[in-house]
């Protein structure tokens, strides 16, 4: 079953968890969407939302992968971004809105300028 | 990239009777053609090298124009997924998080005109970026495609020339779907943008004229600056380096894209 997925982390962890990302195949600049308590203020946090499978909830809630192990990638940061990511599923069918609704019970909103009307 | 992507993928002008996008580049001419329900274009990954089904993740929509610009995604989370609506049609669903697909930087130096046939549907009203050529805002050279600025309901075309960044604006509620085309001559100068339902508007406010960029990207469904994504579907795109005589012909074309109804 197809499953939407949201995950968000502190800005001081996005470049570990983009480092993450680009090991496991995801490429280099997965959490990219800037987040924070205004729509205008300071970037706190990063988020992504993408469509994955049930399987996906594994890896957040296993151990470190064998592909990030193998490659020396060091369980102390691993462990800090897997500690501090905050995840988000539904049902593919109702994704639309779904990051919204995510970001919104962290209290996160996206930071970007709002265009002339 | 696969082999024989630098070929053209459809018969030439003399083979049909009826206008068909490749007859844009018949030429030779600068563009962008994308065609999302020709399922032979549609991969998963960003090399084109395993073919998507609906439902898959999109890492490369190839370019039918015969100027290799595809449209690209390495990062799994940013490919909009490839859809096949309840109505038969086929398009590219833009989250309207963070999917977008980059064609990177095209050279539009030798022309101050460019051409715009989009078949589309925007969800909701919240502002999104359809089409952006590095930053509309500050680039010379550059333009852009966006909707619900302000969260306002609207379509709107800007071109930025050495100076100004006149823009067209639609008023239209989301859903929307339909064909649409922008015109944008920097010299003239002249923005226009018109929605195949009903709509258009032209600015000839001041660009301080020159000619499009040789060094920025185009972004589909996303600023470059990666903010303002679209919540949106895309069925089909048509770019061409020059105003041609009758552009209703590619805005048609768009609009059977799209299944407007």
């Amino acid at each position: 079953m197809a499953k939407s997925c949201v995950l968000v982390i502190p800005a001081s962890l996005q470049a570990s968890a983009n480092q993450i990302s680009q090991l496991m195949g995801w490429g280099d600049n997965a959490y990219s969407v800037e987040l924070g308590a205004t729509r205008t203020g300071a970037v706190t946090h990063y988020g992504l939302r993408t469509q994955t499978s049930d399987t996906f909830i594994d890896l957040l809630t296993g151990p470190m992968p064998q592909a990030l192990a193998d490659g020396g990638y060091p369980p102390a940061v691993y462990d800090d971004v897997m500690n501090n990511l905050a995840a988000s599923l539904r049902d593919a069918s109702e994704a639309e809105g779904h990051f919204q609704d995510a970001i919104a019970a962290l209290g996160l909103v996206v930071v970007e300028d709002l265009l002339d009307e | 990239m696969g082999g024989g992507l630098g070929g053209r993928l459809v018969p030439k002008a003399r083979d049909r009777k009826w206008w068909w996008p490749s007859d844009a580049y018949d030429a030779g001419q600068k563009g962008v053609w994308l065609h999302l329900q020709d399922k032979s274009t549609v991969f998963q990954d960003a090399a084109a090298t395993i073919p998507a089904d609906y439902g898959d993740v999109i890492g490369c929509i190839l370019d039918k124009s015969g100027n290799g610009w595809h449209a690209t995604q390495t990062n799994e989370p940013q490919k909009p997924i490839y859809t096949l609506g309840a109505d038969g049609f086929a398009y590219a669903y833009f989250d309207g998080v963070d999917d977008c697909l980059d064609i990177g930087v095209v050279d539009l130096s030798h022309t101050s005109q460019i051409a715009i046939a989009l078949g589309m549907n925007k969800r909701v009203d919240a502002q999104g970026f359809v089409l952006e050529l590095g930053n509309y805002n500050t680039d010379p050279g550059s333009f852009a495609v966006a909707h619900s600025l302000g969260n306002f309901a609207n379509w709107r075309t800007w071109g930025r020339g050495a100076s100004g960044s006149p823009s067209a604006n639609i008023v239209q509620s989301a859903p929307d779907r339909a064909g649409f085309s922008s015109e944008i001559d920097l010299a003239q100068p002249r923005v226009e943008m018109v929605r195949t339902k009903g709509g258009s508007a032209t600015s000839a406010a001041a660009t301080g004229g020159g000619t499009f960029s040789s060094t920025l990207n185009l972004r589909i469904g996303r600023r470059n600056a990666n903010s303002n994504a679209s919540a949106l579907d895309l069925y089909g795109l048509v770019l061409t380096d020059y105003i041609p005589d009758d552009i209703t012909k590619s805005r048609y074309w768009a609009r059977a894209r799209a299944g407007e109804a």
